[in-house]
Formats: C-alpha cells, structure tokens, sequence
C-alpha cells in the first residue's frame, strides 16, 4: 500500500528550491521505496494560506512535508536564528553544516513538535545599489536598503542607512520607484527579481565571514513519520540529515553564478568591500550579537556558550 | 426602515453595533493612510520611514476588515447570484435567503473559534512581528470579537427575515 | 480522471448549487471548498488551516489596496464630486444633440479615474445626470442606457479595483496593469460616445440639443473641475512617475479625497460616514470571498482539477486563440449571473494556467497584461447584460418612472460597441500592453 506525502512551499514550481533541491529528493524517496512513497509537490502556496504559515501546516499536517524560513515566524525559533546573525556565514556548505548540527546538539527542542529533515542557509548576501558603489562604511550613510532580517536591519541601522522590510517580489517595484535604493539579498534572488537591470553596482563583502545568511528548513509531520513502517522510515531517514544538508549548501552555491554573470554581462560593477572596511562593519554589528545573547539569557539558557558553540561549528565545518 | 414586528431595543442595540464598528473600521483605514503618508513623506525627505511602518498597516488592515465584517453581514450586503430564483415565489426566496443566512452565520462562528485557537497557538508560540516586535495574537485577540458579531448579527438578519424584512 | 478529480468536480458542482439557491457566493465557495477538502484531506488540516490563514490573509500587505481605494472612491462619490465632473463636461458638450450623454459618459471616464469600482461610478454619475438629461426632455432609454453603460468605465479606467484583484492573483504589477488598461479606456469612452452620436443620429427625439453655455458659465465649471482633477493627478501620476507604490499612491488618495470633501466640497457628516459604512460594506464582502476562494482554491489544488484541465487543453490540439474565445466566453455567460468580482477570483486559478500554458507568440507578462485586460473588459459587459446587470439595476432603480425593459433596450448600442472593442482587443494584443513599451518598462 503506497503512502502519499504532500509537499508544499512558496516558490514558483521552476525556481532552483523546486527543481533542484525537492524535486531530487522526491525521485530518490518514491525510488527507494519502491515506489511505496509518492510525493505530491504543491508550490506556490497552492495548499492556501500565506508563506509564514508553512510551519503550522506541516505541524498540524496540513501538509506532510513543507521548506520554508523559520524566520518567517519571528520570535519562534530564537535558537536558530544564530546563523542569520551577521558576520556568521562563511559559505553555504559549510554553514548549512554547521546548522544541521547545531540543531542536532543545541536547538532539537525548538522544532520538537515537527519531524525536521534538514536545515541550511543559502550563500552569502550581497549588497546591491543602483547609482553608486558601496566601497566604505560611510558610503552606506543615508541609503535606503531593503532588509531580509532584523539582524541584518539592526547592524544597516548601525551603519547609518535605513533599513526597510518588505516582502521579496516587492523590491523591484520599490527600487524602480526609489522606495530603495538597494538590497541586500544573495546573487540567487537577483535573476528572477531582474536586480541585475535594476540596480547596477554590487559589492560582495570580503574575508571569512560574509555579511548574512538565511536560515531554511525542510521539515516532515511528526505524526506522519511516526506512523510509517519502519522500511519506509528509514528511506525518509536516508534523504535526511547531514548529507542533505551538505547538498542543499552546495545547491545554494551553485545557483549564484548566473545571478553574478548576468550583473558582469550587463557591464554592471562589482567590488568587494577592502578588508580595513569590512572589519569595520563586522565592529559595528557586535551589537547585535550582543542582543541575541541577552535575549537567548533572559529566556533562561546560556546565550554566550550557545553563540560560542554556533560559530565553533562554522569553523569546525569549514575546514 | 419601516417598523417591522420583530423591532425592539434589542435590534436598535444590535444595529447601532454593527454600525459603530463599520464606522470605526473607515477610521482606522483612515488612520492608516495618514500613518502611511507621514512615513512616505519621511522617507522622500528625511530618508527615514516610520519603522515597521507596514506591520502597522498590516495590523490596521487586518482590524479595519474585521470591524467591517458585522455590518456587511446585518445589511446583508455579501454578494448573491438570484437569476435561478427569480420565478420562486417571494416566501421560497425569503426562506433560501433565511437558509444562506443561518449558513453566513455558522460561517462566521467557525472563524471565529478558529481564529480564537490560532490566537491562543500564536501567543503561547511567541509569535511578533519583524521590526516593532508587535505580538501577533494582538490582531487576533481583536478579530475574533468581531466575527463572533458578524455571527450574531448574520443570525438575527435572517431570523428577522421570518418576521418580514424591512427592506 | 482520478478519484480525487471526481471529487474535485462534484466540488464544483455544489458551490455551483448553493450559489443558484442563493447562498451567498462566498459562504458557497467556503463551505464548498471546506466540505470537499475534508473529503480528501480530512477534518484536522481543515480546522487547522483555518486557524491562522483567514487572519493572516485580511493582514495582507498586498490586499491592503483594495480597501483604500474602495475608500477613496466611496468619499469622492458621497462629496458630489461628480457634480463638478459632469458640470464640466455640460458647458463643453451640451448644446450640441445627445450632448448630455456624451457629457455624462466624459463624466464617467474622468470619475473612473478616481473611483476603483462600477457601481459606484454609474450610481452616483446617475444621482447627478439622470435629473439633467429628464430635465431636458432626453428619453429613459437613452439617459439610463448611458449612465449603465458609462459606470462601466469606472472598473476599466485606472484605478480599477477588478485589476487590483487580478494583479495580485495573476502576480502582475499592478501599475503596469493600470497603464495598460489606459488605451482600452480610452477605446471604450470613445466607442460609447460613438454609440451616442449614431443613436441621436436616429432617433433624434431621444436626445435634443441644449442651450450653449456662457464664456464664463464654461470658465466657471472648467475651474470646478480642478479639485478632482488634482486628486487623480496626484493619485495616478504617483503611480507612474514612481514616486508611489500602488498601496500608497491608495492612502494619498484616501488623505486627498478625504480633504477635498472637508474642505471643498463641504461633505455633510452623515454623507462623510455613510462612505465610511459603504466601504465596509464593500470591503467586507471582498475579504469574505477571498478567505472562501482561498480555501476552495486549495480543495481544487488538492483535487488536481486545475491542472487536469491545464493538461487537457494543452493536449488537445486547439488553437491558443480558440481556447481564448472559449473563456472569453465563459465569462460573458458567467457575468450575466454573478458578481465581477467573485468571478474573477473564483476563475483565475483555474483559467490563468491554461492561458499561460498557450503559446500566442508574446511574452508570459505580455500574455498575463493582455488577458488580465481581456477579462476585466467582457467581465464589465456582464454589467449590463441581461438578466442580471448589476449597472442597469442601480440605475434603473435611480430612474423610477423607467421600466426596465426599456433600459435594457437602451444599453443595446453600448452593448454593440462593447463588442466591437473586445474584437479589437483580442485581434491587437498591442492595444493593451503597447503602452508599456512605450514608456519603457
Ligand atoms: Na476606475
Ligand atoms: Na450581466
């Protein structure tokens, strides 16, 4: 008798996330059970609802299997969201791996009510600007950029620009209207938002540590894991973990090539930010570690141990 | 209105309701654009928006619609298809209309409980908004009330409906 | 077909009967919807889903224009800003045969511009217009016909709620959207004025010439008309110029309107607050339906009807501009029983595949623009087709001593312009998306 899992996220059906990261994966699960396990993949939010509520459909089994941003839903997974602190990332192999274990040692309570499968981040931000190069912390005084995250918005604020949250598909309007004058988001998103028409001056930021990530996560139903047959859980277990992690790392790496290539194609320029000044920025946004610990402390765990044994991890994964 | 049997204190009560809150639900809209102008105005000239300006306008939206909910359902204003119906007799179209209206009304209810649930869920998950930190529950903990009304008021509009609609 | 597509049909098939038995459409698409997805998913994903999605969909920040909008219409509409519109366009057009139907309908399009919605725009044109024309002799049939035919033009010309709703459905911009539906406008204002002169032309007694107006009688309503203009300047011209998104371009426009109608206009408190019940009223109902349609749209995702469909015709071997004409028709049959609004929600998911799926030698953005464009346009000749014209009822009720049947008989003229235009619109597709690339984007 076959099992039928549903497995839902936000993207449209032909972005990378779909074709390359679950669509693999439903292939080696349907093939490794024999096909006792078929995967039924609803993109686009096509189960109802909006983005931030992909958590709770794969809690109450809305859906079986869901990928989606635990920082969609702030506050609920304080934990985790150590990785989006900046100046975290390295690459997106490494501190995908460096998630999934962090998760594994530290953070199994926060998700203790789904079946997680996987966690990773994607490669690392990149600031893009229509009119100027940001070669200097001062050339980002006065600019107004387009936040993924309140980490990244706080250390913005410390840098002087005004940080503006909006919703992804929003940025092109708003930068074409000057609501902004840049985004912060990796090379990635910028082929299907066209950022590379939109904006024409790009600086990467140097060193080990670059300046954000995101973290995503590939979670099951709990109850629907725990009802399969052993066999069949252990397909699902085999697709999990360290190793997919490790791949959804190498993914995310790969898709930010044509996203870089097309800004060089265009003629537009790209820059690295100077080591002196990236130290710089890297000092000012300590701050907001320094948050994330009194918040993690006050809510009764040891927030400098935690934050010590993240970036531990980013080493230890690096090598 | 013309003064039906079933008019009473408890009517007026119920009327005066439903249209102080869909009065309040343009307020807040209101509110809402001119706290969107101050931080567009903000963001031309001073390049400083109101921080966590859409999350209030999210929160007023969300508000602003709830309050709007009891008075379309006690003037009965949700959209209804009526060429298949046009020959019934007037009581058959009274008593669909009656039945359409029980059923807005368990409508309502079910959102409301659902929504009641998912408020609880999102206080107890610490759920908040991005930037200001607003917790999320606060915008359910305003919406239910209001769909608990629209259920009532859905209720009574067609109840009043037995009685001979005023209109 | 799967059981799931069985289902899924027999889905529709009781949404489709509870909307016949008068329930209202988004109670229909709501229970509906919930009953077939408990049917293939069962109770718990239901009750859960419904916990969080109906909030978080009423917070929206992409919805959020919808209500503004709505507000900033019902205000223009309750301050007697179509007063000044409609006097302009009298000291201009109205000595001239049918010229006071070619005024109102230049009324309308200009009121179009300010007010999202058609209904508003025909009722509160005809508070204004209908008096005028019967004072000066002009025929039922010709003054009702006019105002039902004009109002559409409130949901053509930007801004336009009926393209707000397909833009954040289709995932189009919706101020490309709004400068594509300009030309179309623009064709249908023409077109109605057309169907005037031609009528005139033949029945002359509908529509006699009026006295000319003064230098200064023009000068005076020219001046009245600068408030409204101003606002639909401020409005539309943020839009484009790219100092507005959409949704703030919706809140100057609520602060703009709300302002001239204290300032200028006067409004008296009672009109002030009867436009503050009249967007809730419209508002709520909007909101009702999407929070139904999300749910039976996730049923029909679940069945995979949807999809099947998309499959089928995509296998079949039509020609992409039939299967065009095929929706294309079903809407019209469609808008002579429902509401355009619902009906574009309720259809989209299902049609807007299909559609994208065709290869009609464009762009997918040019194909979405161009049929977003195509649907508003038949969707508002269902407004005043019979049986159920939802433009000639708010009129004709307006007009009392007029029988239906004749305001039925004087929409015929706009009705053959209406067509004339659709045939226009599918044969040039340039006619709707020419515009942006005009302008560049
Ligand atoms: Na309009
Ligand atoms: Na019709």
């Amino acid at each position: 008798q076959t099992v039928e899992l549903k497995l839902a996220h936000f993207l449209p059906a032909g972005a990378p996330a779909q074709r390359e990261l679950m669509e693999p994966w439903v292939k080696a699960v349907e093939e490794q059970s024999g096909g006792r396990i078929k995967v039924r993949i609803f993109p686009a939010m096509q189960l109802g609802g909006r983005p931030p509520q992909l958590i709770d459909q794969v809690r109450d089994g809305v859906a079986d299997v869901v990928w989606t941003l635990p920082s969609y839903t702030p506050g609920r997974f304080p934990l985790m969201s150590v990785f989006e602190l900046p100046f975290k990332v390295s690459d997106a192999v490494a501190t995908s791996k460096a998630a999934q274990e962090f998760y594994e040692t530290h953070a199994r309570a926060e998700f203790a009510d789904v079946h997680p499968l996987m966690f990773h981040v994607h490669a690392r931000g990149v600031i893009h600007v229509k009119g100027k190069a940001i070669l200097t912390v001062d050339d980002l005084k006065g600019l107004k950029l387009r936040a993924p995250s309140r980490p990244v918005g706080d250390a913005l604020a410390r840098y002087g620009a005004a940080a503006i949250f909006m919703p992804v598909p929003q940025v092109p309007e708003a930068l074409s209207k000057r609501v902004i004058d840049g985004a912060v988001v990796p090379w990635e998103v910028t082929v299907p938002l066209r950022l590379y028409e939109l904006t024409d001056n790009h600086t990467e930021i140097a060193g080990p540590r670059g300046l954000y990530t995101s973290v995503f996560a590939y979670a099951m139903n709990k109850q629907r894991y725990e009802s399969l047959p052993a066999d069949l859980r252990q397909v699902i277990d085999a697709n999990s973990g360290m190793a997919l992690a490790a791949r959804a790392g190498a993914i995310w790496e790969a898709v930010e090539k044509p996203g870089r290539d097309a800004a060089a194609a265009r003629g537009n320029r790209i820059v690295t930010m100077s080591e002196a000044e990236t130290a710089k920025l890297r000092d000012l946004a300590r701050a907001v570690d320094t948050a994330w610990v009194d918040e993690v402390t006050k809510s009764g765990k040891d927030g400098a141990a935690l934050l010590a044994a993240a970036e531990a991890l980013i080493v230890k994964h690096g090598r | 209105m013309t003064g039906a049997p079933v008019e009473g204190a408890g009517i007026r009560l119920l009327d005066g309701l439903c249209r102080m809150l869909g009065v309040l639900s343009g307020v807040v809209l209101v509110a809402a654009s001119a706290m969107t102008g101050v931080s567009v105005l903000g963001r031309y000239f001073l390049s400083w928006p109101i921080p966590g300006d859409s999350e209030i306008a999210g929160l007023a939206l969300a508000v602003a619609i709830s309050l709007a909910m009891p008075w379309c359902a006690w003037r009965r204003g949700h959209v209804v298809v009526d060429v298949a119906t046009t020959r019934l007799p007037r009581r058959g179209r009274v008593a669909l209309d009656m039945a359409g209206g029980l059923l807005l009304a368990g409508v309502a209810m079910l959102l409301a409980w659902r929504m009641g649930v998912g408020g609880v869920e999102m206080r107890a998950f610490g759920d908040e908004s991005m930037v200001l930190r607003l917790p999320t529950w606060i915008g359910f903990a305003l919406a239910v009330p209001c769909f608990v009304v629209t259920a009532v008021a859905a209720l009574v509009a067609a109840l009043r409906m037995a009685g001979g609609t005023p209109e | 077909m799967t059981s799931a597509h069985a289902v899924g049909i027999a889905g529709i098939l009781l949404m489709l009967a509870m909307m016949f038995l008068r329930v209202p459409i988004a109670v229909a698409m709501l229970t509906a919807g919930a009953g077939g997805y408990v049917v293939l998913s069962g109770w718990t994903p239901l009750l859960s889903h419904l916990k969080t999605g109906p909030y978080l969909l009423l917070a929206s920040d992409s919805f959020s224009v919808i209500p503004l909008f709505l507000l900033m219409g019902y205000i223009a509409a309750r301050a007697g800003i179509s007063r000044a519109l409609f006097g302009g366009a009298h000291a201009v057009m109205g000595h001239v045969r049918g010229g006071l139907a070619l005024a109102a309908v230049g009324g309308c399009a200009m009121f179009g511009a300010i007010c999202g919605s058609s209904l508003a725009t025909a009722a509160t044109m005809g508070q204004v217009a209908l008096p005028e024309m019967r004072r000066h002799g002009y025929s039922g049939r010709l003054a009702t016909g006019t105002l039902a035919a004009g109002g559409t033009l409130g949901i053509l010309i930007p801004p336009s709620i009926g393209l707000i709703v397909y833009g954040i459905l289709a995932e189009q911009n919706i101020a490309k959207l709004f400068l594509a539906a300009f030309v179309p406008g623009l064709i249908a204002a023409l077109g109605y004025m057309a169907a005037i002169m031609i009528q005139v032309r033949l029945r002359p007694q509908d529509g006699p010439p009026g006295g000319r107006a003064t230098r200064a009688e023009r000068l005076r309503a020219l001046v009245a008309m600068g408030p409204p203009t101003s606002l639909f300047l401020l409005v539309l011209g943020g839009i484009y110029s790219g100092v507005f998104t959409p949704t703030e371009a919706a809140s100057f426009g609520v602060l703009g309107a709300l302002l001239l109608a204290l300032l200028v206009y006067r409004i008296p408190w009672a009109e002030l607050t009867a436009s503050l019940l009249d967007t809730a009223l419209s508002s709520a109902m909007i909101f009702l339906i999407l929070i139904g349609a999300d749910v039976f749209n996730a049923f029909m995702a679940l069945s995979g009807v949807p999809q099947g469909l998309a499959d089928a015709i995509g296998h079949s071997g039509m020609a992409p501009m039939a299967v065009l004409v095929a929706i294309l028709l079903i809407y019209v049959v469609l808008g002579c029983l429902m509401d355009s609004i619902s009906m574009i929600i309720l259809t989209l998911p299902i049609f807007l595949p299909a559609v994208l799926g065709l290869d009609f030698g464009m762009t997918p953005e040019h194909t979405a623009i161009w049929f977003g464009i195509l649907v508003l346009v038949v969707i508002e000749v269902g407004l005043i087709t019979p049986p159920v014209g939802m433009n000639v009822f708010v009129i004709n009720k307006l007009a009392g001593d007029v029988p239906m049947a004749e305001t039925f008989r004087g929409v015929v003229p706009f009705l053959v312009s209406d067509f004339v235009r659709v045939v226009l619109l599918v044969a040039f597709p340039v006619l709707s998306w020419g515009v942006l690339d005009l302008v560049g984007w």
